[in-house]
């Protein structure tokens, strides 16, 4: 009972968020939004029980992403100003296809969770399944079910990542522009 | 709380994002909107994780893999804007169209 009021709360509060997110003038405090619909979300994962989803959430989007995005907000445009609005045409277009997505998006699956129905309606997965055991064990475990390769391919990802970034940065030439 | 009401809600977040994408001009704005759709997208796998029923702990893997990516890909976009701002200083993604045949 509580846990659904609870749910209710949180959704409500990622709706409204993240509407704020598309629709404020100010790139700062559409940032701002974006924490606060990022901390929601985790907020969400740790009520639907994967809490090292919710500490992932906040360490590596918060703590990592969006001030990475800050600063690049900061950077990029005095923090007053208003960003341009969207020609008349595609902010006519955009509402109905926002809307087409998510008909297409929310009845299928509407009906298939449904169809799925009483079976798996609150079925007890076994508690901690996402912990910091659970998946650290199934992380690096080298057998058919384990994921050690997606793994290391992932930090290899991350260093060219790096490396580009840096590369886009400083110019190819070594920054001497 | 069950899957229908989590599927609606990352089916509304990932509608807010698609709208954001087609309105918003500025570079960095429209990143964020992107945020806004890999978090449904999150969201999706976190709840079939634990209503599908299946392998509970395979489905909380993948949300763990998609943060490592987005924080590559943020990485290089954000480099990108910086790049663009000394080029251009401006960002609007409708006047980026040197590549335009």
């Amino acid at each position: 009972m509580i846990r659904d009021a609870l749910f209710y709360a949180v959704a409500a509060g990622i709706l409204i968020s993240a509407t704020a997110v598309v629709t404020l003038r100010n790139l700062f405090h559409s940032a701002l939004a974006l924490l606060a619909t990022l901390f929601a979300s985790a907020a969400l994962f740790l009520l639907l029980g994967a809490e090292m989803t919710a500490l992932a959430q906040v360490l590596v989007y918060i703590g990592g992403i969006l001030i990475f995005v800050l600063y690049a907000v900061f950077l990029t445009m005095d923090v007053g100003s208003k960003m341009s609005a969207a020609g008349k045409f595609k902010a006519a277009l955009a509402l109905p296809v926002a809307a087409a997505v998510f008909a297409l998006l929310a009845g299928p699956g509407w009906r298939g969770a449904s169809v799925m129905g009483g079976g798996i309606h609150g079925s007890p997965v076994q508690e901690g399944f996402a912990s910091l055991r659970a998946l650290g064990s199934r992380l690096l475990d080298p057998g058919a079910n384990g994921f050690i390769v997606p793994f290391e391919i992932v930090s290899v990802l991350l260093l060219a990542a790096l490396v580009g970034a840096l590369a886009v940065v400083r110019g190819l030439d070594g920054g001497k522009d | 709380m069950n899957l229908p009401a989590c599927l609606l809600l990352s089916s509304a977040l990932f509608a807010l994002g698609v709208y954001g994408l087609l309105t918003r001009r500025n570079l960095i704005a429209v990143l964020m909107s992107l945020e806004l759709m890999v978090n449904a997208a999150l969201i999706n796998f976190t709840a079939f994780a634990r209503f599908g029923g299946g392998d509970a702990t395979a489905g909380a893997v993948f949300p763990l893999f998609v943060m490592a990516v987005t924080a590559g890909e943020m990485a290089l976009a954000l480099g990108i804007v910086m790049a663009l701002q000394r080029w251009r200083s401006r960002i609007d993604v409708d006047e980026l169209n040197r590549l335009h045949g």
